[in-house]
């Protein structure tokens, strides 16, 4: 596992990566809620972005070293590429898991009106994984971290307007919410609206199935071998 | 058997165009969230089959998939053109036919379908035919490859052993002159050296005269005896440099100046050898392609190495490549740790470049 500690140190190696880890988590608890809309205090409903950004972020490390040539000497290392993957996805996941659990307990502890605070937990987990599967993905796409970076966040704007993340999706026109189902960001505000109005759970599990659905299918393409 | 398409970009191509026709039905259908996991669930497979190598009988999965689908998405049927080519790709083009009639069955005549289905199993076919040639192309191509760099390493070896049998052909010669001097030559010196001695020693007229007479004769005897292994030892064909200046002679009507510096002597006899082949494999090609009117060879040798210069004013094409004499020649150019480079921008020039070793005692 020395791959994963590794990975750990280098993520929160710096002040400004730490502030960024965990300082936003605790911020989002204390932002207000929305008049009509979100439901959820507006740290929660738009935690999914935030997540897609970290994952982006700490996948950047496994770019970096591609770009460097790390990735390339690791190739003749006696490690696996997929023990090499599996730990560096693991250190984020944990990273990510921390911040969800710093959010969500941390709104239960201020009394922050979460309707069903587990299964938001674990709604945004699976979304988690999912996330740092695409953030995979994207990298394998890119040879620059700067160019990647750029190019993702005016996508994930537009993901999560579609998605219905940012506004209510019924605000879009038809064929749009159709074109929505496609995205990750969807599911995530279909899993966050049963988790404010209920319903059964039957329809929560096809939520965070979808997202495990998506996380194989970004997992498998993001995981090539690519050593530039 | 594995299915070895991976890289075969039409057929990645052909997979997406596929899952992006059920796309498109499903955004025309009134379905919402089955639809979409049903292509996310196709989508799956196909990446695992792009990334991994599974196995042939793989299209059963996107066959089950469409055949659960069905009751909820009615374009599923759609998709199972994508069985139908999967299989198609592994030779199993037969299954079309079942599977088609699975679709007349489960659905109305739809005949926009079967027109896509049977161009399906058209498409996959001839890709299966073309991959299977690409294939056994691929086979020739590293078969011929690897024959090949056996060749080279047999060429390298023959060479290696012709250095060897030279070595051991020179210490023979050595023996075989060593063995004359001694057994002839020394022999009647020593005689005429003691038959000397002694005659300083006689006093008795008629005794000297005889031994004065032995020494005249010993002494001839040698200087004939002499000439003979002197005659014999020298070479009937000429070497070095002089062989050089002999091919430049043969070489008529074509124009060729020599000129050589330097001390030849150290030029080693395999560098001897390689500056032959070059010179005559030079002046074959001006003779056969050049147009040039006149060549000049330079042989210069200095303390660490000889170095061979022919150049023509000819005015070659400058695309063309090198023929099989001039690599073998680069080769063997190599194992001599020297170079022979070829240019052609100004006439036609050739440089061969060799260290000159130590002689070995």
């Amino acid at each position: 596992m020395t791959v994963f500690h590794y990975v750990l140190k280098r993520s929160i190696a710096n002040k400004t990566s730490l502030l960024i880890l965990f300082l936003f988590p605790v911020v989002a608890i204390f932002l207000p809620s929305g008049e009509y809309w979100p439901h959820l205090p507006y740290g929660y409903q738009y935690f999914g972005i935030f997540i897609l950004f970290i994952s982006l972020k700490l996948s950047g490390l496994i770019l970096e070293d591609r770009m460097r040539g790390i990735a390339k000497k690791l190739s003749i290392a006696p490690i696996s590429h997929f023990s090499y993957l599996a730990q560096n996805l693991l250190a984020y996941f944990l990273i990510l898991v921390l911040q969800c659990l710093i959010l969500v307990y941390g709104g239960v502890f201020f009394g922050k009106e979460l309707y069903q605070p587990f299964w938001l937990l674990i709604l945004f987990l699976t979304f988690s994984m999912a996330s740092i599967a695409f953030a995979l993905m994207w990298i394998s796409f890119f040879r620059n971290k700067e160019i990647s970076m750029l190019i993702f966040m005016s996508m994930i704007s537009v993901i999560a307007l579609i998605g219905g993340v940012l506004i209510p999706i019924e605000l879009l026109p038809e064929v749009l919410q159709k074109v929505a189902i496609t995205l990750p960001t969807f599911w995530l505000a279909w899993g966050i609206d049963w988790i404010i109005f209920g319903g059964e759970v039957k329809e929560f599990l096809l939520v965070n199935g979808m997202l495990i659905l998506y996380m194989f299918l970004f997992l498998i393409i993001g995981s090539v071998k690519k050593l530039h | 058997m594995r299915v070895y398409e991976r890289y075969f970009r039409f057929v990645i191509f052909w997979r997406i165009a596929q899952l992006l026709i059920l796309a498109h039905l499903w955004l025309l259908s009134t379905t919402d969230f089955e639809g979409i996991v049903f292509i996310l669930l196709l989508l799956i497979v196909m990446s695992i089959r792009i990334r991994f190598s599974i196995t042939k009988w793989s299209f059963l999965i996107e066959l089950i998939l469409c055949i659960a689908f069905i009751p909820y998405f009615p374009f599923a049927l759609y998709g199972l053109a994508i069985a139908i080519f999967e299989a198609a790709i592994v030779g199993k083009w037969w299954l079309f036919f079942p599977i088609t009639i699975l679709m007349i069955v489960s659905h109305p005549l739809d005949l926009t379908l079967i027109w896509y289905s049977f161009l399906t199993v058209i498409v996959g076919n001839f890709t299966y035919h073309s991959m299977k040639e690409r294939k056994q192309l691929e086979k020739t191509l590293d078969m011929e490859r690897k024959e090949k760099y056996e060749l080279e390493r047999i060429k390298m070896e023959l060479l290696d052993a012709y250095f060897e049998v030279e070595k051991a052909a020179e210490l023979k010669e050595r023996n075989r002159i060593s063995r004359e001097l001694h057994d002839h030559l020394g022999h009647d010196l020593t005689g005429a050296l003691l038959a000397i001695q002694a005659y300083e020693q006689v006093d008795n007229e008629k005794q000297a005269h005889g031994l004065l007479e032995q020494v005249k004769i010993r002494l001839s005897r040698s200087t004939t005896r002499l000439r003979n292994t002197v005659h014999n030892l020298t070479p009937v064909t000429y070497i070095g440099v002089e062989r050089l200046q002999r091919i430049v002679a043969d070489a008529e009507p074509l124009f060729v100046e020599f000129k050589y510096n330097g001390n030849v002597d150290n030029v080693s006899s395999q560098s001897w050898m390689m500056l032959e082949a070059c010179l005559k494999e030079a002046i074959t090609n001006v003779s056969k392609y050049s147009n040039a009117t006149k060549t000049e060879v330079e042989l210069d040798v200095t303390e660490t190495l000889v170095r061979l210069k022919i150049h023509d004013n000819g005015t070659v094409t400058k695309k063309s490549v090198n023929g099989s004499g001039i690599r073998s020649l680069q080769l063997r150019a190599r194992t001599l740790k020297g170079s022979l480079t070829i240019d052609r921008q100004n006439g036609y020039l050739l440089v061969c470049v060799l260290p000159l070793q130590r002689r070995r005692e």
